[in-house]
This record gives structure tokens, sequence and C-alpha cells, in this order.
């Protein structure tokens, strides 16, 4: 599967029908992220539920990751000292900057 | 004020995932615990008794969650806990070598107003990789709550914390915890606060704090309603989050998670230090192995096959004992009656409680072995692991990494599969895991394919026909898997995240503990119903018996025999000595001796015992014996059980079956492996096993191929049995899920099973049924695919537009 890269300046309204109002901005999401680089978390677009369960096991705005390894589909990243397995999905469901 | 002497009180234990909890918690209580579950749903709840000096305690042992949003069933539950049943202090077990992140639920369990005890867990995997914790400054931060620190699994300060609960101050506090949230959340709460104070619809339990519900609230918490049922608040609550989220295009949740994570990071700057960098060197080391891209997935393999073979294998002896000992049972209970009683209770309780029992328990040591096996899996880390490597494969099928250990053990017994399912924490993937798992054939479908397949199969035939079964079952489990993930469950699927906690040697107590407690879930839910069906079972196959005048025939006829046998002189001793030689034949047969000596011996043994007297002793007891078969199968024939049976003929007669097949896979619904006792009753043999050879005579004669093939695949595909449904109603959390399921799998294997049996009809009267079988199965496999095809075009419509279109998890959250 290629995951499609989304250039960093574009501005992309994701869905009209969702809210109006807000404009998202496009970034680079974990998963474009390469091994050994430290990234910080951005945003995650993804259901109220799995983006309060992301934020619960750490990742919320701010936050620095650290992209263990790749394998795959999957990666393995650390996020305050704990070890994290996601697939390319949950990945894809998280923005992050380059800190 | 220290706690009063005598009283009793309520703890709650509460903590991450992988924390230590349930080591604490074992440790602390040993085995006064006992597991129920919480109201409604799923969640094991377990509780136990702790005496420290003259206080006791009740300990209830929370889910492991990682915070306290109601976004999953252990989360609902803690919070329900805390609110409803209101204990008297929080335990929080805290991993000190990944503090930062414990914090988090910390901070949500400090702002609930509960009072706190915090333990630093794992403190000397915190110290090896050098984090050192300011203790002081830490409990200063988290309002005063004492801090103990403990290694769990050596049970180093637990004693401590004992005496911490002792002294902990319960007294309501008139100032509680409170995290800033910003002026214009502050302003906010404490204007829905006042507001509160004069709405009479809302009575604020008394232990939570108001501000976390109003924390809730703001959040939009789903279960926050319930909590405070004013509308008029509500409404205020939901305009103002709407307001905000429009304003800095994030939900308030997002804001105050982010708060508290600003919070932990600026408090952890102050209080942890780190003297060693990459503390993960170890477990980074083992995961370059076990997670290899190569290797990962073949010493998974390697694992399983040990699992399993060892389950299977060292489970045989002891399966063997427990069905003597049943055995023992039965003919010692039988025994208080006169031997040819015809007692209904005798009957009722050594044929259908004794038997029905049994034949549960009978599962228990490979239940128990699997259980053990899969404990240390988890408690050493590796299951995290394995969930990982299969998640990619799993996914195509609609399902996720988690689901392949439940459906594994399904291969054994369905039951405990459908109780593994538990450690998926998304409802869609595990509802999904439960509704496909009866189609792994499980343990108790085999005795049937080993009855079947070579009553009508020639020798070669007979492997590739087996594997056929399971991959059958297998490949329709794929099939029903994708398409429910892209109909039912369209888009409820979560992504898959995973914590890899660090490599660890499971303790043998905590891997008995682990295994006991599902053990006994398992025994206790599946004994009680078991026994219930199998008494409503015997009653359908021995009620109302047969016609007088059948019976009195039958009574004639044994008499006649028994005047015959007089009449010839043959007495006591001559019966004895008849019985004993039938036993030596029947124990010299199961020897296993060439056939050489097999003769010789059988020869030496009708030297020893044959006489003319003992010969025809021999015939007249075959003679009783056919008679009783008979009357068995006649009375089975009038039964309620043959009955349904003659009913539901017409039903399956497009199937190919008759309706002895019926009846007997309607006592399949009892326990699988029940369909080849029923065959055996219902053809007059007596009680007959998988390896009869009479069995299978009996049934080549009177069935073809083809329609022994239709009923190992119906008894694969259709409903499972009844222990099997009752867990997944259990499980599911309602009878109308369970029911649902059930129904379908049986549609579904009349439909597939006609299918096969009507063509397979005309495909065997043709001039070269082979090929044009083999032009049939490719058809399938291709619509198969399209079907594959289809499926997944459905997935990817409705996506979030970002173009990928590959995204059940990553449609855009909803805004209302």
């Amino acid at each position: 599967m290629k995951m499609p890269t989304v250039n960093e300046d574009v501005n992309v309204n994701r869905d009209d029908s969702v809210s109006s109002s807000v404009k998202y901005r496009a970034h680079s999401t974990l998963q474009n992220a390469s091994v050994g680089q430290r990234v910080q978390v951005q945003q995650i677009i993804s259901t109220p539920a799995f983006e309060a369960r992301l934020q619960s096991m750490g990742f919320v705005p701010g936050v620095p990751v650290n992209i263990v390894t790749k394998q795959g589909k999957s990666m393995i990243v650390e996020v305050l000292r704990s070890r994290l397995s996601l697939s390319a999905e949950a990945a894809s469901a998280i923005t992050v900057k380059v800190s | 004020m220290s706690n009063t002497i005598g009283s009793k009180i309520k703890i709650a234990l509460a903590g991450n995932p992988n924390a230590g909890k349930t080591t604490i918690f074992n440790k602390l209580v040993g085995a006064h615990q006992h597991v129920g579950n919480y109201p409604g749903v799923t969640v094991e709840k377990v509780q136990g008794t702790c005496h420290h000096g003259s206080l006791e305690m009740l300990i209830t042992d929370l889910p492991g969650t990682y915070s306290l949003n109601a976004t999953s069933p252990e989360e609902a539950v803690s919070r329900d806990f805390l609110y409803h049943e209101t204990p008297d202090m929080i335990v929080n077990i805290v991993d000190a070598s990944n503090l930062e992140r414990n914090l988090y639920l910390t901070y949500q369990l400090l702002e609930t107003g509960v009072p706190m005890i915090i333990v630093l867990n794992l403190s000397d995997k915190a110290k090896e990789q050098g984090i050192e914790i300011d203790d002081a400054q830490l409990s200063k931060a988290l309002n005063n709550s004492p801090i103990i620190r403990t290694v769990g699994n050596k049970g180093t300060g637990l004693e401590k914390i004992l005496d911490a609960i002792v002294k902990m101050d319960l007294t309501p506090k008139e100032t509680g915890f409170r995290l800033d949230y910003g002026p214009e959340y502050e302003q906010e709460m404490a204007e829905i606060s006042r507001r509160l104070q004069s709405s009479k619809t809302v009575q604020l339990n008394s232990r939570i704090s108001e501000r976390w519900l109003l924390v809730n609230l703001l959040e939009r918490d789903p279960l926050s309603p319930k909590w405070i049922p004013d509308p008029q608040i509500q409404e205020l609550a939901a305009s103002f989050a709407h307001q905000k989220e429009a304003q800095t295009g994030k939900n308030v949740s997002t804001i105050f998670s982010e708060i508290r994570y600003q919070t932990i990071l600026e408090l952890s700057k102050n209080v942890v230090k780190t003297t060693k960098t990459n503390a993960h060197s170890n477990t980074n080391k083992i995961d370059a192995i076990l997670l290899h891209r190569f290797w990962g997935l073949p010493i998974f393999l390697v694992l399983m096959y040990v699992l399993f073979y060892v389950t299977f294998k060292l489970g045989d002896p002891p399966m063997g004992w427990i069905e003597d000992g049943f055995d023992m049972l039965k003919e010692w209970v039988g025994g208080f009656w006169p031997a040819d009683s015809e007692s209904f209770l005798k009957s009722l309780i050594t044929d259908g409680i004794i038997g029905g029992v049994g034949g549960v328990i009978v599962f228990l040591p490979n239940i128990v072995l699997l259980f053990t096996g899969i404990a240390i899996l988890e408690d050493s880390g590796y299951m995290a692991r394995a969930a990982c490597l299969l998640d990619n494969a799993m996914s195509k099928f609609g399902l996720r990494g988690k689901s392949f250990i439940p459906l594994i053990v399904g291969f054994g017994c369905n039951v405990p599969g459908i109780i593994a399912t538990r450690t998926i924490p998304n409802r869609a993937d595990r509802f999904l895991t439960i509704l496909i798992l009866p189609l792994f054939s499980c343990g108790a479908r085999l005795p049937i394919y080993t009855l079947i397949i070579p009553a009508f199969f020639p020798e070669q035939w007979r492997a590739p026909i087996l594997f056929l079964m399971y991959f059958t079952g297998v490949l329709v489990a794929a099939v029903l898997a994708k398409l429910l993930s892209v109909s039912l469950f369209k888009g409820q699927s979560e992504p898959f995240v995973i914590e890899l906690p660090s490599y660890q040697v499971p303790t043998v107590f905590g891997v008995l503990i682990t295994m006991w407690r599902r053990s006994w879930m398992y025994l206790k839910k599946v004994g009680t119903i078991i026994l219930g069906v199998s008494i409503i079972l015997w009653a359908m196959a021995v009620w109302p018996g047969v016609s007088d005048e059948t019976q009195a025939q039958y009574d004639k006829k044994t008499e006649a025999l028994a005047a015959a046998a007089e009449a010839e002189g043959i007495d006591d001793e001559v019966k004895a000595k008849a019985e004993e030689y039938s036993e030596k034949l029947a124990a010299l047969e199961e020897e296993g001796l060439g056939d050489e000596e097999l003769d010789t011996a059988k020869e030496k043994l009708d030297k020893e015992y044959l006489d003319a007297r003992v010969n025809r002793a021999l015939e007249l007891a075959e003679e009783q014996t056919e008679l009783d078969n008979k009357l068995a199968a006649a009375s089975l024939e009038v039964s309620l059980m043959g009955r349904v049976g003659k009913i539901m003929e017409p039903i399956f007669r497009p199937c190919g079956f008759d309706w002895k097949m019926d009846s007997a896979i309607m006592a399949g619904l009892a326990a699988k492996e029940v369909v080849v006792a029923q065959m055996g009753i219902l053809y007059s043999l007596g009680e007959v096993d998988e390896e009869s050879d009479s069995l299978r005579e009996k049934l080549a004669e009177n069935y073809t191929p083809l329609q022994g093939l239709c009923l190992m695949l119906f008894c694969l595909l259709s409903a499972p049995c009844f222990a099997c449904i009752a867990t997944a109603k259990q499980e599911m959390g309602g009878w109308k899920w369970a029911i649902a399921q059930a129904l379908s799998l049986t549609v579904l294997a009349w439909t597939i099973t006609t299918f096969v049996y009507q063509v397979g009809s005309v495909v065997l009267q043709s001039k070269n049924p082979t090929e044009i079988s083999i032009v049939i199965g490719i058809i399938l496999l291709a619509l198969i695919w399209a079907v594959f095809r289809i499926a997944n075009k459905l997935q990817g419509k409705g996506g979030c537009g970002c173009g990928c279109n590959k995204c059940p998890g990553c449609s855009v959250r909803k805004k209302d």
C-alpha cells in the first residue's frame, strides 16, 4: 500500500459536512516519519473514542515521540518512556512535526 | 484521625495496564479473592479481603486502564465503581519506570476527590534504567498523597502500603485537589456549579467531587448526562463546548488532556532525573529477534505449536482419569438400584446429570493447561508482540491482531476461545471475533469426523477430507468476518495500537492465580448451564417412553429367553463364566497384539472357557442385547427427541438428512460429540464411540458418502453447543446477540449444506464428476475472491477525503 505523502504547506479542507468553520491543516503523519527521527505530536484526526485512547496513552499535542523501528506496515515508537506498537492506520491518524 | 478499630474499609486498586497492579493485589489478598462480573458487562470484577492489625479491608482490583475517559468497558466500569460503590480510598499503582504516562490516570483519579495512596511500583526497574524520583516533591504536587515504593513481584514494600492505609485520613476535606484549566473554563465551571446548587434534579454523590463531574461535563463525556441529568445544564455546557471548539479547532477533552500532560511534563522536569540513556536496550534486543521481519512469524508459530502440543499431550492422561472417575461414579451411584432397574431417577442421575457434567469436566485438563500457557505468555510480555505480528495479516479479513489468540484457542474448545476475546479492547472487534469463532472446528467436532470419514471414504481420501473440514470452517469464517466488518461493524473497528511492556520472567503464583480465575469461571458458568441442558436433553430422549404394547412384547421375549436359558440348564455359574469370557476377549482385543498373536491368544481363551453351555449362554446374551437395543431405538423414535427429528425432516430434507440425522444434530446442541452417541442409539447399537466399526457399517448401508459429508458440514457450520451459545451471551451482554448468532449460523449451515447436497447429487450422476467438482471448486474460490474485492470497495467509501481510501479507523472525528 502506498501512503499518500501530503505537502505540509497545503491547506486541505477535509470534509465540508463535518465542520465548515474548522479548516484542517494537512501535516505529515507519524506514518511518514522515519526511524531514529524525533517528532512532536501535533494533532489526532480520528473518532473521539480513538482520539481519547491515543491521548491516554500519551499522544497529546506537544509530546515528543521517538521512532524506534518500522516493521512492514507497523512501527514501534517510544512515548514518555513507554514503548508502543502502532499499525499504519493508527500512525496515519497522528499528525506530527519534526522537532 | 486514624481509622477506627473494627471497621471494614473499601479500597479500590487502580492503575495502568502493565504497572504490576494484579501482582500487588494477589500478594495483598492471597487466596482470599473471588471473581465476578460487573453488572451488564463482561469485565471481570475481582475482589479480595485483607486484614492488617485490627482493620479489615475489602480490596477491589479495578481493570487496568490508561484513563478514566469512558471509551472502553474497562474505563467505564472503573468510573462506575468509583461513583457508585464509593470506595473509601484509592490505592493507585504507578509504574515508576514510566512515571509520566502513569501520572495521567493519577491526575484524573486525584480530580475525583477520593483519598489516594500512590504506590511507586517496579522501583527496582526504574533504578536499573537510571530513573530517580524525588518522592517528597512528587507527593507535594499530588495533593500530599502518601507515596510508597514497592517491588511487587518480590513483595517488598507491601507492609508499608497496609500501614499507610491504616494511617490514612479519611475525613472529607473542604478543598480537594484542583487542576487549573485556565480562566475561561474555570469561570464556566463556576457558573455551572452555581446553577447546580439551585437545580433540584441533580443530587451529587457525596464522595466524588462536583468539580470532576463538571470537568466530565465540559469534556462531553458520554456518561456525564447520567450523573448530571439536568437538561438545561447539559445544554449550557454543550453550547460552551461548541463555542470553544469552533474557536480553537480542538475538542475540550483534547484541550484538557493537553493541560494535564503539560502539568505532568512540567512536574517531571523537577521530580524525575534520568541518569542513563537508552533505557530499553534489553527489551529492544529481544524485540529485534521476536519481532523480526522474517523470523518473527515463524518463531510465533513454533511457540503456538508448542503451546497446543503441550496442552493436548499433557492433557490426555488426566482426561482419561476424569473419564474413568465419572464412569466409576456412575457405576457406584447406579449400584443403589437393583441391577436391572428401569428407574427413571437412576437414569436421570447417572446418564443425565453425571454423564452430562462429566462430559464438560473432562475438558478441564486441556483448559487448565491452555490457560496456564497463555498466562505465561501474557505475563512475560510476549502476547502484546504476538498481536502486533499478526495484525497486518488479520486486518485483511476485517479482524485485528488481538483476535488471533481467541480464534486459535477456539480450535481446542470454543468456550474458552470466546472468553479469551476479553483481551480485545474495541467492542466491534471483540463482537466480530466472537461471532465467527464457532466456525473454528472445536475438539468436540473431531469425533464426528473420525466416525464418518472412514465409514464412507477410502484410505487415501481420509486425511484430505479431514483437512477440508477445518479449512472450510476457516474459509467461511474469513468471508463472514470480511462481510460483517464492512456491513454491521462498518467503521467501528479501531486502528491497532498496543503497549509493548518490558519483558519479564512470569512468577509461578501470578500465573497460577490468573489460570485459576479463568478456569473457575469456565467451570462455574459452563457447569451450571450444561447441567440444566443435559437434564432437558435426557428427558427429551426418554420421554414419554414406548407404548405398553411394545413394552409387553419386549418383556415377553425377555422372559422367553430367560425360560430358554433355564430349560437348557444355564445357571448363574455358566452366565458368570460367559461374562468373564466376554470381558477377557474384549481386553485381549484392546491389547493391540499382532494378528497371529491375537489368534493364538483367542484360541487359548476359547479352550479355557467355551463349552456347549457357555456358547449357548453367549448366544442368548447376544439376543438379549439385541432386544434391549431395539427397545432403546423404539423408545427414542417415539420420544420427544425422535418426534422433533421427524417434524424437522421436511426442513432438512434438502440437506440430505433423515429424521435420525436430524435428532442427532439436535442432540449435538448439548455437546457436539453427542451426535456420535445419538446415531449409535438410533441404529440400535447401544453405547458407541467414534471408533465403532459396527456403527460405520450401518451408516455406510443407510447413507451415501455425500450425505455423510453433508452431515459433517452441517455439524461444523451450524449453531455451536449450548455452552458456547451461553458463553457468547455472557460475553456479548445479551441473549439477542447470542440467539441471532446461533440462528444465522444455522441458516448459513443449512444453505451451504443444501447447496453441496443438491449440486453434489447432480454432479455425481454426471459422467465425469471429478472434473466438474474441480471446476465448481474453482468457480467458488473465484466468487470468494470477488466478494473480498467488492467488500474492500465498500470499505473504501465514505472516508475522510484525504484520498487514501483505506480508512475505517481514520474517519474524521464527528463534531456533531
